[in-house]
């Protein structure tokens, strides 16, 4: 991997970002309004019985915040949709002549675009001490498994953009396949309700796939609600999950290449 | 008669062109099906910890679900597009084109396009608001229909008013995105919000008569003057709508004649 143009990329990403600050207003909108709707509907169902489903008012808020908080981080809607633009229009011919490959350059551009509202967001949730909770609202125990889950999540779903991009050399048009993630995985994920709210049948399914590595598990982990017998078994699962997907995106990414047919000079 | 002809043939003309990238279509049906199917579980899941939430029971908040199905739905097929579209037609100047025409160019910009994977949806809605369990009269279903056309021409004038504001700052991508956010609070009944943001509901940006009003008129949940609210709202919003509009043909510049 070239690691100067891996910096270059994320540091151009990150600057042309700070350039767009309405943006910023936005995700903090649309942030409230999530957490608007989603602690609303939550709360309202817990009020008057004190716990709901194992969860306390506080955690039920916890979660929220922390769901959210990942979504937003996690979400490529923008690099994405550039991605698979450039694979239908042509401007994917630049990344063959550049000195950095195609996933190298979607993972620093990912990472740059999101790097300054993960910090805030995840300062925010450091910082951020419910009203009459007790301590902290992260344990000094939670704290590292969430953040090394969090890594694992933000690995997972690049995987998984990445394979949708690279998808559009067969299937021209691939943003409903973004679309459709993003929705399935908020419920699927166990990010906007708790994992163990879903159905049985939803949940055996949802085992087959990496859905609930993508929410659940860093959750869980930062609500402290996870052993590290249950924490290690996720994290090897996700182990298992960034192989088989490293070796798709290599096998899509060399068999997408050469049936490429590039454009314009 | 002229205009329902007109819109019959962009409509012929749209499902062609959709039609011609199956990939694309079948994609746009199966982001649908996770749509629906995300907010069902998440409904049954949270039914399964509770009997009620607030006011509303589970084939309530199913029927609910329904009609957020319905008016989305329609504006999914009729608005979706044409809104997002728009400010790039007055960029480029393709306005003119509209302008030219021998018919309303607020109907040619609002209606042109139509995404037909929102019909799967509208059926859906009708199916869901049956299998829902709900016990509505006759004409409890009646005021239901008419009262989410009354939502969704609410829905379409407030669209009107933030598309043409392109006249005046031609990037309004940032406006529409913040449009979609607050329309967004209207997709769960508004009487679960605490009290101020149910009163920015009703009062100021109100979402709350898109789809919970209609639903809560549907089922006695209200009456008296919350008949006439909504249909207030829209004449209100549709007046308005129709200012900034011809206020907006006024300073519009043709860009490429």
């Amino acid at each position: 991997m070239n690691l100067r143009a891996f910096v270059v990329v994320t540091r151009n990403s990150v600057l042309s970002e700070l350039e767009y600050r309405f943006n910023y207003f936005m995700w903090l909108l649309s942030s409230l309004i999530s957490v608007a709707m989603e602690s609303a509907i939550l709360l309202l169902a817990v009020k008057g019985r004190g716990e709901l489903g194992g969860f306390l008012e506080t955690d039920l808020w916890k979660f929220v915040l922390i769901g959210i908080t990942i979504r937003t981080c996690t979400g490529q809607w923008k690099v994405v949709g550039e991605g698979i633009d450039e694979v239908r229009e042509g401007g994917f011919r630049k990344y063959l002549l550049q000195p950095v490959n195609y996933p190298t350059y979607f993972v620093a551009r990912a990472l740059g675009d999101k790097m300054t509202i993960t910090l805030l967001l995840l300062f925010g949730l450091a910082a951020f001490k419910y009203f009459d909770g007790p301590g902290p609202f992260l344990s000094m125990t939670a704290a590292p498994m969430f953040l090394l889950s969090f890594i694992g999540v933000n690995i997972l779903t690049w995987q998984i953009y990445l394979m949708m991009i690279y998808g559009a050399f067969w299937i021209d048009e691939t943003h409903f396949i973004q679309i459709a993630f993003n929705i399935g995985m908020a419920v699927f994920s166990g990010s906007l309700l708790p994992f163990t709210w879903l159905p049985e049948g939803t949940r055996q399914w949802v085992a087959f796939t990496p859905f609930q590595l993508l929410g659940d598990w860093p959750i869980r982990s930062a609500l402290g609600r996870m052993s590290f017998e249950e924490f290690s078994f996720l994290g090897g699962q996700a182990l298992l999950w960034m192989t088989i997907f490293s070796l798709l995106i290599w096998l899509m990414g060399r068999a997408g290449i050469r049936r490429y047919e590039a454009f314009g000079g | 008669m002229k205009y329902l002809r007109l819109w019959l043939a962009l409509a012929k003309n749209s499902i062609i062109r959709q039609l011609e990238y199956r990939s694309d279509f079948f994609g746009g049906l199966l982001l649908e099906v996770v749509w629906i199917s995300s907010l069902f579980v998440f409904y049954k899941s949270i039914f399964s910890q509770v009997n009620q939430v607030g006011n509303w029971r589970e084939p309530e908040m199913m029927f609910f679900a329904a009609s957020l199905f319905l008016v989305d739905a329609f504006y999914m097929v009729l608005l979706s597009k044409n809104s997002q579209s728009f400010p790039e037609t007055i960029r480029s100047g393709i306005f003119d084109f509209y302008l030219l025409r021998p018919v309303s160019a607020l109907f040619i910009s609002t209606f042109r396009y139509i995404n037909i994977t929102g019909f799967f949806n509208i059926s859906m809605a009708f199916f869901l608001a049956i299998k829902s369990g709900v016990a509505i009269t006759p004409i409890g279903a009646l005021i239901w229909i008419f009262y989410c056309f009354v939502g969704f021409s609410l829905l379409y004038s407030l669209l009107v008013i933030v598309a043409s504001m392109a006249f005046w700052i031609t990037q309004t991508s940032s406006l529409q995105w913040l449009f979609f956010e607050l329309y967004r609070l209207g997709h769960r009944p508004d009487d679960i919000y605490v009290k101020w943001l149910q009163r920015v509901l009703l009062f100021a940006f109100p979402a709350a008569f898109f789809i919970s009003i209609p639903v809560k008129l549907a089922l006695g949940k209200l009456d008296g003057l919350w008949f006439l609210w909504p249909i207030l709202w829209t004449a209100a919003a549709g007046f308005i709508a129709s200012l900034v509009w011809r206020r907006g043909l006024k300073v519009y510049e043709g860009a490429m004649s």
